[in-house]
């Protein structure tokens, strides 16, 4: 331990004698710990962390699966026959998400609802606060009404008070029994799960749509494995199942599986590339840091052959040498790490803050111990590297080479050695900046990208009527919704929506085509989105009408019944032909409907939609030609747009003003404008790209700065020789073009290696472009040219200098 | 752009008997400032060198040779006084006039060589010539002639560090010959080399002496300057001295004129 505590002591009085040293290397340090720590932190929360339930890898997410998509909601029906005739798992929940009025409290509002199997709970290992979960009694038709309260709804409503329970809640003009509440903690991410402040028992919905086995109304389920059974032996149990129901049920079941996926897997699978993304650019930004760092020991150590060599001359021998250096670099790299640490901290929480919606899991993301023993880990792994270079350089120089004078030896080997590393960091720029490039060109590109309707000026709300009104009154309550609302000033027209919502919600409808006889099974059908709507939608949206008519106010439910395709709808199953008065079945609504129009297709699965998007053919039908059995659920809780003359969101007072006029306990939530919906349909994209920037801004700084260091250095080491050339006529344009072109061949080295890694990795991009090919000529073309100016000005300066040397003193020096 | 050296107004006179003047200084003074010391290198010096002269300059060490050499080859600037280079003053002239003169009329020859250890023989002595912006043919031409003229053109890949201290002279001194210089300014060239090499390199001088160069040349050795012209002695910045080894020389060695 002796001679590690005097290489300890000795190393820090090193650092400490040359500050400006030590502060620009712990600097460049701690930004690419930190960027390395930000990221890991990320990827250890989402990616990496279990979840927080107790063993948490038997717990299985599962959704229906058909011939078109892995992951379709579960019918009721079906979700009950899977619990009772399953023998892989412990327990099965279903859940859905939805939203109830809240009544009898203050101003009537809609609260966020999860209904949930009475299971759900404990297979997740949640205990309640105070109070009891579901049972399998409360989980029934026809039972009590109960309801379980989140715990910051508790809280915030009730000011957490314990007596709550058994007191009243009433939802959508129910009373629910409040039996128990959930922790403030808890929370669970999963497709058909938002954050609730209440739950509802699901098996005691008695919807009719709901309880039919063809239909899934976005529930999911999460099951927890019984003790060892794997997730094969589970799928194979549940594939057998499925083909069970199948035959049982063949019009609702033939052809649907059961998807079975791990549950943190199915949590996490988009923020997936993303993060391996980032992680790779931070790993490159760490190693452009050891670069830059090597390289100012490397510089630093020319100065220091003396030492050296008069410790070599003492008898220290070459490991000694080298556990000399590197106890120094090791100690640079910990105080880098440790300065990295606090911005990392720091950083990421601004970050969060800034995009919560980017990332699953973002509750997960904190400095843990796995944290800090990656960014220990790093650090010493990033002070060996960096510190070797320099370590085996000084120890190899043997004594009398540093005690020859002259002549061309140490010094250009050394600048050699720096000369590859800044072509090293210049390549690893421009491999950065080229990612960042691409990304920032997909998402310009997603940005203004048609979604094939006008989203400016677009406000989009839910609203919910209370149900227990006549269908005939809920009926007259749409009409009135159109006509009030477009009569207001500042708006130019309304419609209510119900079924898919472009880049919010997706509904499908199963159909076939006239002349065809019925298919035997539903997945034999063609299905299509849905978009249940009335007349004046087309202008909201600033939809084009191709060919036809839209709806229109005619068209009521004694009017024959009718529908508007799009043009995919039309090119995939009418190609060539004229859909206008051709007619296709909708199972589920039990009706035939004739087209009447063409309109053009709306982006529904988002900007950056594209062919291998689940479902492209959209029909619209009319609200009021909606079957009767069918209305109530509609009453709970639709969506409307509204096109207003000015900003969206001044016309929100107005709106809900005449909304309670039509129907005073109507409730009007969560409205948003169209824009803003798009651009928070891109906040993934968003935060990648804008990491990826600044990644990609931190290497090109550092590779400058690099390349800034080697060159200043190199003019130092040779004034004398500059003095020489000007002593011999050499003009400053001479020495100017001398000194560049020494770093232009570096930068130019660098861009050429860095263009052919970036050409190499960025199709692991692939999957997060959009618009732009991994390979993209005009991207690499303004990377390269970035990266040289950003050279030539790096070198400018310490050209400059150069120029400026005085032969008289450059050649009195020797 | 050909400067006023050959059409000047201001022309010098053209006085000290047969030879046209190339340099002339008056009243040439040069003061260092530093850390609010003044040193006074030069005190007003007047020097007259003539075309095909070969003048030594000589003194105690720090008397102010090597400034008065590194003014006369354009790498400094005198504080005060005149300076003419063929007729024409060189006050006026800016930055890269004074380069391009340094790089046409001037050869440097110095006491520890300077070549460029990065450079291998060749480089080296066509570095200057390249300046110029000759045309490579006849760049090589100049090298290898210059290089020959030194006896060093079986070197011409070798790396100064490669070389014997003598053989980096020769190469230093063929460097200087290249461009073909109106004067030719050594400063002690012979100091790092020993005698055997020192009176080779000295033995080359005087031969480009008496194929017509002038020579200005820095030497301590009193055995060396006598192969000069006419001897300087300097002490304090001023000429205290001037010493013409002709008459001497004629007398000893008839042939020389
Ligand atoms: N750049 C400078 N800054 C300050 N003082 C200088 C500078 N150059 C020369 N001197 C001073 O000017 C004086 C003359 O220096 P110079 O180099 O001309 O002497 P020298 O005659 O060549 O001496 P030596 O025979 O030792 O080479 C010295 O006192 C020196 O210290
Ligand atoms: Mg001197």
């Amino acid at each position: 331990m002796g001679p590690l505590v005097q290489d300890l002591k000795y190393g820090l009085r090193m650092l400490a004698k040359s500050p400006g040293f030590t502060a620009v290397a712990v600097i460049t340090l701690a930004l690419g710990i930190g960027a390395n720590t930000a990221i890991f932190s990320v990827v250890n929360g989402v990616l990496l962390n279990p979840l927080p339930y107790p063993q948490p890898n038997r717990l299985v997410a599962l959704y229906s699966k058909t011939a078109q998509f892995r992951r379709w909601s579960i019918s009721y029906p079906n979700f009950l026959d899977w619990v009772r005739d399953n023998r892989s798992f412990s327990a099965l929940a279903a859940y859905r998400a939805d939203n109830f009025s809240l009544t009898g409290m203050g101003e009537p509002e809609r609260v966020p609802v999860e209904m949930i199997s009475a299971s759900f709970f404990s297979i997740l290992g949640v205990k309640p606060v105070i109070g009891r979960l579901f049972t399998a009694r409360d989980d029934q038709v026809g039972a009590a009404p109960v309801a379980l309260l989140a715990g910051g709804f508790w809280k915030r409503k009730f000011g957490g008070s314990p007596d709550i329970l058994g007191k009243e809640i009433t939802l959508n003009g129910t009373a629910y029994t409040i039996v128990g509440i959930i922790p403030p903690s808890f929370y669970y991410t999963g497709s058909g799960f938002h954050r609730s402040d209440v739950y509802v028992p699901i098996g005691q919905w008695n919807d009719p749509t709901f309880r039919d086995r063809r239909t899934g109304m976005g529930m999911d389920a999460v099951g927890r494995l019984k003790p060892g059974v794997t997730l094969a032996q589970a799928k194979s149990d549940m594939g057998a199942l499925a083909a069970h129901l199948a035959e049982a049920y063949p019009t609702a079941d033939k052809g649907t599986g059961i998807t079975l996926v791990p549950l943190k897997q199915n949590v996490v699978r988009h923020a997936r590339p993303y993060l391996l993304m980032l992680m790779s650019a931070v790993g490159f930004v760490l190693l452009i840091a050891c670069v830059n760092v090597a390289n100012l020991l490397l510089a630093r150590s020319a100065g220091r052959s003396r030492e050296f060599t008069i410790r070599s001359a003492l008898g220290a021998g070459r490991r000694r040498i080298i556990n000399q250096l590197l106890t120094e670099s090791v100690l640079l790299a910990l105080a880098g790490g440790g300065v990295g640490l606090l911005a990392a901290t720091w950083g990421l929480r601004g970050a969060l803050r800034a995009l919560p919606e980017a990332l699953p899991r973002v509750q997960e993301v904190r400095l843990d111990i796995h944290v800090l023993l990656f960014t220990l880990a790093a650090s010493f792994l990033v002070g060996i590297l960096f510190g070797l270079a320099p370590a085996l350089k000084i120890s190899s120089t043997s004594l009398q080479e540093t005690l020859k004078e002259g002549g061309r030896g140490t010094s250009s080997m050394h600048h050699r050695v720096q000369g590859a590393f800044v072509v090293v960091e210049m390549a690893l720029a421009v491999i950065l900046l080229a990612g960042a490039g691409l990304m920032i060109r997909s998402l310009v590109d997603l940005w203004s990208a048609d979604p094939g309707f006008d989203p400016h000026h677009v406000l989009v709300f839910y609203a919910s009527f209370p149900p227990i009104k006549s269908i005939g009154a809920i009926r007259e309550s749409f009409r009135e919704f159109q006509n009030k609302l477009s009569a207001l000033p500042g708006v130019e027209a309304a419609s209510l929506t119900f079924g898919s919502l472009p880049t919010q919600d997706d509904s499908e409808l199963p159909f076939w085509l006239e002349r065809q006889p019925k298919p035997a099974t539903e997945s034999q059908m063609k299905v299509s989105l849905f978009y249940l709507v009335q007349p004046d939608y087309l202008k909201v949206m600033k939809l084009p009408l191709e060919r036809g008519r839209f709806l229109t106010s005619a068209d009521t439910q004694h009017a024959p019944f009718v529908a508007v395709i799009d043009e995919d709808f039309a090119k995939l199953y009418f190609p060539g032909q004229n859909p206008i008065g051709r007619q296709i079945s909708f199972d589920i609504l039990g009706r035939t409907a004739e087209i009447v129009g063409v309109v053009g297709h709306i982006k529904q699965w988002g900007l950056n939609e594209g062919a291998s998007s689940p479902v492209l053919a959209q029909c619209y039908l009319s609200v009021s030609q909606l079957p009767d059995q069918f209305v109530p659920l509609m009453a709970g809780g639709l969506a409307a747009v509204v096109r207003t003359a000015g900003p969206p969101v001044a016309a929100v007072g107005s709106i809900r003003h005449a909304l309670e006029q039509i129907n005073p306990q109507a409730v009007m939530y969560g409205s948003e404008t169209m824009d803003g919906i798009l651009s928070d349909s891109l906040s993934a994209q968003r935060f990648s790209m804008i990491l990826m920037a600044i990644f990609a801004g931190l290497a090109l700084i550092m590779a400058s700065v690099g390349i800034y260091g080697v060159i200043s250095y190199i003019v130092e080491q040779r004034t004398h020789e500059i003095g020489i050339r000007m002593a011999l006529g050499a003009r400053r344009e001479d020495v100017l073009k001398l000194v560049v072109a020494q770093g232009l061949k570096l930068a130019l080295a660098g861009v050429g290696i860095g263009i052919a890694g970036g050409l190499a990795l960025t199709h692991f991009l692939s999957s997060m472009l959009y618009g732009v090919r991994p390979t993209d000529p005009l991207t690499f073309i303004a990377v390269a040219l970035i990266l040289i100016a950003v050279g030539l000005l790096a070198c400018y300066i310490p050209a400059r200098r150069a120029t400026k040397v005085d032969p008289m003193v450059a050649l009195r020096y020797e | 752009m050909e400067t006023n050296l050959q059409t000047g107004v201001e022309q010098a006179g053209k006085s000290h008997g047969s030879g046209e003047v190339l340099i002339r200084l008056e009243g040439v003074t040069k003061v260092f400032y530093t850390d609010e010391v003044e040193t006074h290198a030069l005190a007003g010096v007047h020097l007259d060198i003539k075309k095909g002269e070969y003048v030594s300059i000589s003194g105690p060490s720090g008397c102010g040779k090597s400034t008065l050499l590194s003014i006369i080859g354009l790498l400094d600037s005198p504080t005060d006084g005149k300076y003419w280079l063929d007729g024409a003053p060189v006050e006026s002239l800016n930055l890269s006039e004074r380069s391009r003169i340094r790089n046409r009329e001037v050869g440097f020859i110095f006491q520890s060589f300077n070549l460029i250890g990065d450079l291998n023989v060749y480089e080296n002595v066509e570095l200057p010539l390249t300046y110029r912006g000759m045309p490579s043919a006849e760049r090589k031409q100049r090298v290898m002639e210059s290089l020959e003229r030194v006896g060093m053109a079986h070197r011409v890949r070798h790396y100064p560090s490669q070389l014997s201290g003598g053989q980096q002279q020769r190469v230093a001194v063929a460097r200087a010959l290249a461009g073909d210089p109106a004067i030719l300014l050594a400063d002690e060239p012979t100091g790092n080399l020993d005698s055997k090499n020192g009176e080779a390199v000295m033995e080359l001088l005087r031969e480009l002496h008496r194929e017509g160069a002038t020579i200005c040349m820095v030497t301590h050795d009193p055995r060396y300057a006598r192969h000069a012209d006419r001897t300087v002695h300097l002490f304090d910045g001023r000429i205290v001295d001037e010493q013409d080894h002709r008459a001497h020389d004629e007398e000893e060695n008839p042939s020389v004129s």
